[in-house]
């Protein structure tokens, strides 16, 4: 069983090999052990919910085996992938934060002297 | 295949044909005169005249007579295909130009009279459909572009090419618009975000956390028409390294050590048990290594005092004080300790005020300052000092995880470590969309000293030192071939293809941009005198009424 956390960071890396496997048709074996695991955790999930999500885990096993995906199967996986991972998501109204760095002498002094 | 003698030949041959057609015509005209008889003289000279103005209007039709004219070509307005003429008459009125060109016209001149560019003086763009040979030839003119969108076209748009899963990805440009519409960015068929537009020249901006992982499309919708597809590339999150320092083992600190180990984070956790003993816990650490420099720092404010707290703000890394019981001295130990400057309001008597089913908080509220960024919904801020300092005046947040409201467990602790997060390394700033073709500019951060250049898409590019940023170098890159391009070792970008009215728009801005950075000085050619002549449809028309009125005449009787 994996958390949800895991969950989340295995939907994202499947996400972008949907697109990946638009051009390059052949998945490493790495990857697809990835889509059917989380194909094997979505299982545990589909049980206690609607029909339609049964649909999900015939498309990953079909994205495992190399079969390129249809439009409309690759609209509904990345839809029903979302859906899943959405709750855990930042809020959109949070701050924006940066991840660069500067000169920290004058960041500090900039601070010090903007109050 | 013809050879060139043989289709001189050939014109020769037509021109001939016409001569003899002209001849042919005049011979007709005086047979059909003599035949005629009985005729009062002056309808004898009427009829004469319509002839030989008749035979005239072919003869110069054949052969085109040109006048030299004079223009006022100080300035000239250049308007591309799929201009409205609206927009160019207007553009016309409000910069009183004289002189419209269309693009065919323009070049027409330019084969016609070699020095015609040479002798324009400023030169106004309407519209961004121009080829580039054009715009070459005009590169020692002064020019100023007027862009001429459709409504409900892009006009401008930009989000980022690169950056991390965690992240915010922000889309914002510009659009005119014809009614009141929606705008939405959609994955798959999820609206991610949207915005409701009024009518008229709109500014607009959408954002979202990345979620993927590797090569990310979306799409821009107005209403139901597709705008533009936003492709960018998501890398891996940078995940922190958090340290505990505890006076006590606590629960709090336990269900939050064990959370950022499951999201990944290597975490140490030193408690002191009694004195001179230490209870250390480690989670995605092996035994072996050491945890230096860790990026955050989680403490009680009884420890502000601590002097690794203040190598951790040097160093530019973060400090979180948290599990607050007396909020007047914390803030004093924070203040006096680590330089920030909190300030509080007690609002309320009451020992704690409930923020959220089985979350309560101290009774303050943390007042707003500049240096300062607050976790939307509750008591819990980020200063700036150098390194960041944050504070949560949130009680225990563990009930959450026991009752299995795991879901708002995780979003209080990821949005305050998302705001407390130091810079991380190897950063890539590139706006996209990027064209083919076009400069890209390409900004890095705090990458390693000793890279000089950049690989990508199978080429380098050197990299300049910023002279603003120390830990930042930029370069810029003109990207040959459309589609995905490596860029360093793994990672991607995405390159458009450049045929939108958008592509062109940044192409032609660039050009002008460069031209006008290079001509400085202008010329004080006022007019010039170029060829003219009659356009092919009035001569239709000469001619036309020529023939008629040869063929009426007769008819009416007077």
């Amino acid at each position: 069983m994996y958390s949800q956390i895991q969950i989340e960071y295995l939907v994202a890396e499947v996400l972008g090999m949907i697109e990946v496997q638009t051009d390059t048709p052949k998945l490493t074996v790495i990857q697809k052990q990835k889509v059917l695991s989380l194909g094997n955790e979505l299982t545990h999930q589909v049980m206690n919910s609607s029909l339609s999500d049964w649909a999900i885990l015939g498309i990953l096993q079909k994205m495992a085996s190399d079969k390129p995906l249809s439009t409309t199967e690759k609209k509904d996986l990345k839809t029903k992938l979302y859906q899943l991972i959405r709750p855990s998501l930042l809020d959109k109204n949070s701050a924006i934060h940066s991840l660069y760095s500067n000169d920290k002498k004058l960041e500090k002094a900039f601070w010090k002297n903007l109050q | 295949m013809m050879s060139q003698g043989q289709i001189f030949a050939a014109i020769a041959l037509f021109d001939e044909l016409i001569y003899a057609a002209m001849l042919g015509l005049i011979t007709l005209q005086i047979l059909v005169f003599i035949r005629t008889k009985s005729l009062p003289s002056h309808r004898l000279w009427i009829r004469l005249g319509l002839n030989v103005l008749l035979w005239l209007a072919i003869v110069l039709f054949v052969i085109q007579p040109q006048w030299q004219g004079r223009d006022n070509t100080n300035r000239v307005l250049l308007v591309s295909k799929n201009t409205p003429s609206v927009a160019a008459q207007a553009a016309k009125d409000s910069l009183t130009i004289t002189e419209v060109f269309s693009i065919e016209d323009f070049t027409q001149r330019m084969t016609q009279n070699p020095h015609f560019v040479q002798n324009i003086g400023e030169v106004f763009l309407l519209g961004q459909d121009f080829n580039p040979l054009l715009l070459a030839q005009l590169s020692q003119k002064k020019i100023q572009w007027l862009p001429s969108f459709k409504t409900n076209e892009l006009q401008d748009i930009a989000w980022k090419a690169i950056l991390r899963k965690g992240e915010f990805q922000e889309v914002s440009g510009k659009i005119e618009l014809e009614e009141s519409i929606v705008l939405k960015l959609k994955y798959a068929n999820q609206v991610l975000d949207s915005v409701l537009l009024p009518k008229g020249l709109q500014t607009f901006h959408l954002r979202f956390p990345v979620f993927t992982i590797d090569r990310t499309a979306m799409t821009l919708e107005l209403g139901d028409e597709l705008l533009q597809k936003v492709t960018f590339y998501a890398r891996k999150p940078v995940l922190s390294s958090v340290y505990f320092i505890l006076e006590n083992p606590d629960f709090e600190s336990k269900t939050l050590a064990e959370w950022l180990g499951k999201n990944g984070y290597t975490v140490e956790m030193r408690t002191t048990i009694a004195q001179n003993t230490q209870s250390k816990v480690r989670i995605n650490l092996p035994n072996s290594q050491q945890m230096s420099n860790p990026s955050i720092v989680v403490t009680d404010p009884a420890n502000a005092n601590h002097p690794t707290l203040k190598k951790t703000l040097t160093e530019g890394k973060s400090v979180l004080l948290y599990n607050i019981t007396n909020v007047d001295q914390a803030i004093k130990n924070s203040n006096s300790a680590l330089g920030t400057k909190w300030r509080i309001k007690k609002t309320s008597n009451q020992e704690s005020i409930s923020v959220g089913s089985n979350l309560t908080a101290l009774p303050y509220q943390i007042e707003r300052s500049n240096n300062q960024k607050e976790v939307d919904g509750y008591p819990v801020a980020v200063q700036k000092v150098g390194g960041r300092v944050g504070i949560s005046l949130l009680n225990e947040t563990f009930p959450l995880k026991l009752s299995d409201d795991t879901l708002t467990y995780h979003k209080i602790w990821s949005s305050i470590l998302y705001l407390l997060n130091p810079p991380a390394e190897n950063n890539i700033d590139i706006e996209a969309p990027l064209w083919k073709d076009a400069k890209s500019a390409i900004t890095l951060n705090n990458f390693p000293q000793s890279t000089q250049a950049l690989i990508l898409a199978n080429d380098s590019t050197p990299l300049r030192p910023s002279a603003l940023n120390e830990s930042t170098t930029t370069s810029s890159y003109r990207f040959r071939k459309a589609g995905w391009q490596p860029f360093q070792d793994s990672l991607e970008v995405y390159v458009e293809d450049e045929s939108t009215a958008l592509a062109k728009a940044r192409q032609i801005q660039e050009i002008t941009q460069v031209y006008e950075a290079k001509n400085t000085i202008q010329q004080n050619t006022s007019t010039q005198a170029f060829a003219q002549s009659l356009p092919d449809w009035a001569w239709g028309v000469l001619v036309l009424v020529c023939f008629t009125t040869v063929w009426v005449e007769p008819k009416l009787k007077f």
